[in-house]
């Protein structure tokens, strides 16, 4: 029901200076078109793409790496995981906030990367173009790479010895165990690590909106705070309904996409096992 | 025949005004009629307490629950507030007006969204009420009493003055080397500048690095020429009052926007030329980084609200207590004639909403809090954020000694010049386009002359979608009205 209103509202032109909108004129398409013409939308995109792709890439790699340092059973493990897990348990406003003060241009960050570097660093996390858009996705790898950890660690445990056991027998080296053996039969914990991840990274919001708002100007102004600002901010319900059921429409594809790939790679390691 | 004429005519005329002192509240001053009001209002529902809840701006908390319960022990009426930060606040009133909850019969916010709350039907007209209460709105500046109307009808009343104001530092301005240096350099003594181009003299001179000796003074730290707002959210504001210092109009009668002129262009530039003597830490900073930054000692002058002078006076770690000068915001020079307007970026309002189910015991605390003597007890509120504007404050006491004599001259000049954001619905569109372009053309990323081009076609379009027609009948009202003084554009 929900979703067919949205739809419906998409087709009006309703603002909520209108009242309500059953007072809207209808618009046919015409919000559609707007968006899509729309360089504030068609950017927002775009940029909330970019930000997906390197936070994903980096949250998978570090969780990746610490997951294997830490998925065999030896002292000290369970402290790893404990800590390794704690940013994802603080409430994003919280490490939003913290974020905000260690970023601070005489901040803790800068002051630490001072002492390594031996000069007066004073990298503008927070107002400066590209600097902020590091210091989004810094934030977001810092608070979501115990995700993908985890879902590495578990997949690690949970692979078959024998493959490994064998690999060994016959003289493999441990790269080489880990490159034909290991990593072939976790691809499809690795595509459900991504589809998980590049799903909530496409819908960032908090992180942005309490470092930067989504500035400076709209540079880290990602998809969501755009549809939030446009519907609440001013008023325009219908145009941000439609620009909604567009980007469900292209999330969509990448979540077909992802399906597809998980498909896939079940198929294959199907045919392995058989 | 005649006789009997006349004699109808005296009787009408007699009954006429008598029906017209009937309909007045009795009392002698306008909180007294608003306590009158309240009390009448209750006797005619049988009641004597009732119950309202107000949507409060969180800044407030501390100051406004004194006056609450006071008008609580004087009518019976109790107001609840429910606080959201400012920001949050217009999503939740035009929300409101939706749902039509009933939930709130007071909304606390700015100025500038009154357009929106009007146009939503979220808030109603009060000037039936006001017919019979009898505000004093007389002293009040002009172009601030028309931001209390929309479309020729009274919406909210106001108790807070946010003109802007620039402050300057009197302990270096006083150098007696720095004026003779400066005098050698400009041709004139070091103060308050008339124009944006003195004020960038004063800033490009008065600044120096950590160590350095200032003529005759050595620095302690880092000493920069100049602040005003540059970070998004905020900076749009600026720009308003000083594009409007050029005389010329927003929109012109058509709504076309007038912004990509020659006015808007150089009003860009200037901004952006400005930001050289800021530190570069400026482009995230919004009030709360500002403050602290000019009271520690940082820099010389800053343009802001018009509180900073009290924070810089009273702040925590303040080492500019008693060495800042306030000054009339400068202006433009316009056909050789000096044009200065200040900007209300914000002004905390009140409004009384349509879907409250007592919205004349609303209106009453309106009139109340904010009339001549409970305003001014509230301005002077050490605890509050309402700044003076109405004329009369310089001879409050209580106010003079919050804020100082130099500071309250200063700032009701600023008052009289004061212009309001663009009054129009949708205006938080037409501020986040205008805005996000001007952050592009102060991060170097385009020039002055793009963000305004840009800002232009993007006003256009917001225009259309709300309804040109409707935006050219109320533009015509702020234009006429003369909120924007004598403007050319139109």
């Amino acid at each position: 029901m929900p979703f067919l209103l949205t739809i419906y509202i998409s087709l009006l032109r309703w603002r909520l200076t209108l009242g309500f909108w059953t007072a809207a004129p209808w618009g046919g398409f015409t919000n559609f078109a707007d968006a899509l013409t729309d360089e504030g939308f068609l950017y927002a995109v775009l940029r909330t793409f970019v930000f997906a792709a390197c936070a994903v890439a980096f949250e998978l790699l570090i969780g990746f790496g610490l997951a294997l340092l830490t998925y065999r059973e030896s002292r000290g493990r369970r402290f790893y995981l404990t800590v390794f897990l704690i940013p994802m348990m603080i409430i994003p406003v919280v490490v939003g906030y913290d974020f905000s003060m260690l970023l601070v241009d005489t901040g803790p960050l800068n002051s630490v990367l001072s002492v390594l570097t031996g000069q007066d660093v004073r990298i503008r996390w927070m107002s400066d173009y590209r600097a902020a858009q590091v210091a989004v996705v810094i934030a977001d790898i810092w608070q979501w790479t115990p995700l993908t950890f985890l879902i590495f660690v578990s997949g690690l445990s949970a692979l078959p010895p024998e493959p490994i056991k064998a690999a060994r027998v016959m003289g493999a080296t441990r790269w080489q165990v880990f490159r034909h053996v290991q990593l072939p039969l976790l691809k499809p914990v690795i595509v459900i690590a991504v589809v998980i991840r590049a799903m909530e990274a496409l819908k960032i919001f908090d992180m942005p909106m309490l470092l930067t708002q989504g500035g400076p100007g709209n540079a880290t102004e990602t998809l969501s705070i755009f549809l939030w600002r446009n519907a609440w901010g001013f008023n325009k319900i219908s145009y941000a309904a439609a620009a909604s059921l567009l980007v469900l429409a292209l999330f969509s594809g990448v979540i077909f996409l992802s399906i597809w790939l998980l498909k896939r790679e079940r198929a294959q390691l199907e045919e392995v096992r058989a | 025949m005649l006789k009997r004429g006349v004699a109808g005519a005296i009787v009408l005329l007699v009954a006429a005004v008598g029906v017209a002192q009937a309909q007045t509240v009795p009392g002698a001053t306008v909180e007294e009629r608003a306590v009158n009001g309240a009390k009448a209002y209750l006797k005619k529902l049988g009641v004597e307490k009732l119950d309202l809840t107000m949507m409060m701006v969180s800044l407030f908390a501390k100051a406004q629950p004194k006056y609450l319960h006071e008008w609580e022990k004087l009518t019976g009426i109790r107001i609840k507030t429910i606080e959201y930060g400012y920001t949050e606040i217009p999503a939740k009133i035009m929300a409101d007006a939706v749902a039509k909850t009933g939930q709130y019969d007071i909304y606390n916010h700015q100025m500038y969204m009154l357009p929106d709350a009007v146009e939503s039907g979220v808030v109603i007209p009060l000037d039936d009420y006001a017919a019979r209460g009898k505000p004093y709105f007389d002293d009040i500046p002009k172009t601030l009493r028309n931001e209390m109307s929309y479309k020729g009808k009274l919406y909210t009343f106001f108790t807070d003055g946010d003109q802007t104001i620039l402050a300057l530092r009197k302990d270096l301005l006083d150098l007696p080397q720095a004026r003779a240096a400066f005098k050698a350099k400009f041709g004139r003594e070091p103060g308050c500048p008339d124009t944006w181009k003195q004020w960038e003299e004063l800033a490009s001179f008065f600044n120096g690095k950590k160590g350095e000796n200032f003529h005759g003074m050595t620095l302690e730290k880092d000493l920069y020429g100049a602040q005003e707002y540059r970070s998004r959210e905020f900076g749009y504001r600026w720009w308003q009052g000083r594009f409007s210092s050029k005389n010329k109009l927003m929109f012109d009668r058509t709504m076309k926007p007038l912004i990509d002129g020659p006015e808007g262009i150089e009003t860009t530039r200037e901004m952006v030329s400005l930001t050289k003597y800021m530190p570069q830490d400026i482009f995230g900073w919004g009030t709360p980084q500002n403050y602290p930054f000019f009271a520690q000692g940082n820099s010389f002058s800053i343009a802001t609200f018009p509180s900073i002078v009290g924070y810089a006076q009273k702040a925590q770690g303040t080492v500019v207590s008693g060495k800042v000068l306030s000054c009339v915001v400068p202006g433009s020079l316009v056909k050789g004639k000096l044009v200065r307007r200040s900007v209300q970026p914000a002004g905390t309002n009140y409004m009384v909403s349509k879907y409250g189910k007592h919205p004349e015991a609303a209106y009453w605390f309106l009139q109340w809090f904010t009339g001549p003597e409970v305003g001014n007890r509230a301005v002077s509120d050490p605890d509050g954020f309402w700044d003076p504007f109405r004329p009369g404050q310089v001879n409050d006491q209580r106010i003079v000694a919050k804020y100082g004599e130099q500071y309250m001259k200063v700032t009701m000049e600023n008052a009289k010049i004061a212009v309001p954001m663009v009054p129009l619905q949708g205006n938080r569109e037409y501020f986040d386009a205008l805005d996000v372009n001007l952050q592009e053309a102060f991060h170097g990323r385009i020039t002055p002359e793009d963000a305004m081009k840009r800002t232009a076609r993007q006003w256009e379009k917001i225009t259309e979608d709300i309804g040109r027609k409707k935006q050219i009948e109320a533009w015509k009202s702020v234009v006429q009205a003369g909120s924007y003084f004598d403007a050319q554009g139109y």
